[in-house]
């Protein structure tokens, strides 16, 4: 099944920009979405505030290498939200540079890894193959990463896995 | 600057001892960094010289670890440099 989608500025700040995953016929973003799963009152409203206290403190310092967790395969930058409490919640990003940061979408862990988890294994590859996309479209010249912007063509394709 | 109008509502619910300690353990591993820097040493010479995994220290390092005394003490003593410091209001005596 082909699934169509885009990258989209999220918010903006001095020192680092976020984008999120829009896919097609959603109304939302995919991190407004994950923040749409778990509203006010909810059994994880302590790890959502951890992830939004994390999150703002990365728009104040910027996405070092050195703040986040790799989840995807080696040197793709993809990662997820490091939480230490709880840890039942994952939200996952792909961290483009020092100053650009794409989120995608998450949910409650239910598996050891990721690999094996119905719910989360969407997400995580959804990001793994948009770091590949990227990768490619940087090599051709049809996108480029400027400062805190990603410029060139933020429309996206791809064979969803059943 | 764009914002996110969503993620602007949730904000403003988050529990400021939760915020308390990011910002907190976010300086701890940042002077941590710091240090590190100073030192020309590496995350993986902390885990050596804390005889413990490279994977542990990194997850320390994240900001959002809940840092005990017990951690601290034994990573101002590797490194040999202070980390927190307490604050005393001394009595002045006229």
């Amino acid at each position: 099944m082909k699934q169509e989608y885009k990258i989209e500025l999220v918010e903006e700040y001095e020192n680092v920009n976020f984008y999120s995953i829009h896919l097609e016929g959603k109304k939302l973003t995919e991190l407004e979405a994950f923040f749409e799963k778990f509203p006010i009152g909810c059994e994880y409203d302590d790890e959502i505030d951890t992830i939004i206290a994390w999150i703002d403190k990365i728009a104040e310092k910027g996405a070092l290498e050195r703040y986040f967790r790799p989840e995807g395969n080696y040197g793709d930058g993809v990662g997820v939200i490091p939480i230490d409490l709880g840890k039942k919640l994952r939200l996952y990003c792909l961290r483009l540079s020092d100053k650009i940061l794409v989120f995608g979408n998450g949910g409650v862990k239910d598996a050891a890894t990721w690999e094996e988890s119905k719910e989360l294994a969407p997400y995580v590859k959804l990001l793994i193959d948009t770091s590949r996309f990227i990768t490619s479209r940087i090599s051709d010249g049809s996108l480029v990463l400027v400062d805190k912007e990603i410029v060139g063509n933020l429309n996206f394709t791809r064979n969803e896995e059943k | 600057m764009k914002r996110s109008s969503i993620l602007e509502d949730r904000r403003k619910q988050v529990n400021p001892e939760i915020r308390e300690a990011v910002n907190l353990s976010f300086q701890i591993v940042d002077r941590i960094h710091e240090i590190l820097t100073e030192k020309g040493l590496k995350q993986k010479d902390l885990a050596m010289l804390l005889g413990k995994k490279e994977a542990e220290i990194s997850k320390w390092m994240r900001g959002t670890h809940n840092f005990t005394i017990d951690t601290l003490v034994s990573i101002e003593r590797a490194l040999q440099a202070p980390i927190l410091q307490v604050i005393h209001h001394e009595e002045v005596i006229a």
